[in-house]
């Protein structure tokens, strides 16, 4: 006997179905506002997309901002590097004195390894130089005409239309190159 | 996308098929994309050839390269056109990747 065929996952709105249900939103608000039956789309949630329940997915999202918010601040993290500048300098002395430099500097080396990781968590180290791109965007073709032109000459010879379109790709690489 | 990769696209059906969603349409695949504006075509497959997928390219290729054309499928049951339709979507969701 064939399996029943899933609703929902034969409705034609059904990617925007998985989005919400992915984003969280109540089962039975979705289910009614595509006419679903609540238990069809509970069905479809847990059998074909193996979703958890909405409740479930809204505490990882919260779980998820929390962790964010407690990676720390550029601010800090700038305060973090100009003390441990300043102490690496009394360490190196001292260590120097008492002739066990290569020890201090190891451990000072796994600290400013956790902070590169904190800010690689944070993201700042993503924020390179600005720079600026202008583009001038003043020339008056119009590139769709021109194709509707030659689909309009060349429509009873697609293999004509063939060629023009790789002589187009082939001059699109060579001024990629 | 530049502009000269999407008016080879817009000319040629089947090179956007090729390049954009990284298929090689077979010989009468490529016949039917070929097929003037306007052509009432009539595909004697066998079954599972690929008829509906190649009308989905077809029609993805004109609601993204025509604007304000109208695109209209007609099926026997709605199981079937509903199928079509979601086709069409996935290829204008690669389609729409493949230009980020």
């Amino acid at each position: 006997m064939m399996a029943r065929q899933c609703n929902t996952c034969q409705h034609v709105k059904r990617a925007e179905i998985d989005r919400r249900l992915a984003a969280g939103e109540p089962g039975n608000q979705i289910a009614h506002d595509y006419d679903l039956n609540p238990s069809s789309l509970h069905r479809h949630r847990s059998n074909c997309i193996g979703l958890s329940s909405s409740n479930a997915i809204m505490k990882e999202v919260s779980r998820g901002t929390a962790a964010v918010a407690c990676l720390p601040s550029k601010d800090d993290l700038s305060t973090a590097y100009f003390q441990l500048r300043s102490q690496i300098d009394q360490i190196v002395t001292q260590a120097q004195q008492q002739g066990s430099l290569q020890i201090a500097l190891s451990g000072l080396n796994s600290i400013r390894q956790t902070l590169d990781s904190l800010s690689r968590l944070a993201g700042f180290e993503r924020q390179g130089t600005q720079v600026n791109v202008a583009v001038q965007t003043n020339i008056s073709l119009d590139l769709r005409q021109i194709a509707e032109r030659v689909i309009l000459k060349f429509d009873h010879e697609p293999e004509l239309k063939a060629r023009i379109a790789q002589a187009l790709l082939e001059v699109d690489h060579e001024q990629a190159a | 996308m530049s502009k000269l990769r999407e008016l080879a696209y817009q000319i040629d059906p089947a090179l956007w098929v090729r390049e954009v969603l990284g298929i090689d349409p077979t010989a009468w695949q490529m016949e039917f994309l070929g097929a003037p504006r306007g052509a009432s075509i009539i595909a004697l497959t066998a079954r599972q050839a690929g008829k509906t997928t190649t009308a989905a390219w077809a029609i993805a290729h004109c609601m993204l390269f025509t604007p304000a054309s109208l695109s209209v499928i007609a099926c026997p049951t709605q199981r079937q056109s509903g199928e079509a339709v979601r086709r069409v979507r996935d290829m204008l969701l690669y389609d729409d990747l493949s230009r980020d």
